[in-house]
């Protein structure tokens, strides 16, 4: 196995792997629970291991390469401006009631925008090595 | 700002890979540093300078 994936599944899967269990457990458990409290408890149970991801990511990028580091730092800047111009436009839209958007359509936006900010920032520093950095790609 | 790292590199025949490994960082910085597309960190320029042995300002050039 790739050494780079084997260090990637090593500090961000665990946490990954425990966000998809509590998701798919919080909403088949979320059907069978009736409308109330516990139903909100129940759906706000893969909260622990969303905060347990962006700890792990976090602490990963810390260990990155200094180029890298800035990489991802001015990706995420240039994706959180363009989402949020994205969104205040989508919800002046829904506000003025051209349409309806659903609360989901924000993660999909927040997701397509970081995407399209990596690709502007790697393709600014040529920085192209694949999805989980090269053997080098570390402190 | 200017640099003559690829130079320093080139003349000790060293790949960017190697000088990478011995800087403890990516591939891709020591391109982006001989490129100027990217200016490393006060830290990282004094360890070039330590494994060039010069003076950082013998390495960087501020330019105009």
């Amino acid at each position: 196995m790739n050494p780079q994936l084997r260090r990637y599944i090593a500090d961000c899967g665990p946490a990954s792997l425990t966000f998809f269990a509590s998701v798919i457990g919080a909403m088949l458990l979320a059907k069978r629970v009736e409308p109330g409290m516990v139903r909100v408890l129940v759906c706000l149970i893969p909260l622990p291991s969303v905060l347990w991801m962006a700890w792990a990511e976090i602490s990963r990028l810390r260990r990155r390469d200094e180029l890298r580091q800035r990489i991802e730092v001015e990706a995420i800047a240039i994706a959180f401006a363009m989402s949020f111009v994205i969104v205040v436009t989508l919800t002046f839209l829904e506000l003025g009631n051209a349409f309806s958007v659903q609360v989901s359509t924000v993660s999909l936006v927040m997701a397509a925008c970081w995407v399209a900010a990596q690709i502007i920032v790697r393709t600014r520093f040529r920085y192209w090595c694949g999805i989980f950095g090269n053997p080098s790609d570390s402190k | 700002m200017n640099n003559h790292l690829r130079q320093l590199r080139a003349d000790r025949g060293w790949s960017q890979g190697d000088l990478a490994e011995r800087l403890n960082v990516s591939r891709q910085t020591i391109n982006a540093i001989e490129t100027g597309k990217y200016d490393p960190s006060l830290p990282l320029a004094f360890l070039i300078a330590k494994l060039f042995e010069r003076r950082i300002e013998q390495i960087f050039d501020p330019g105009s």
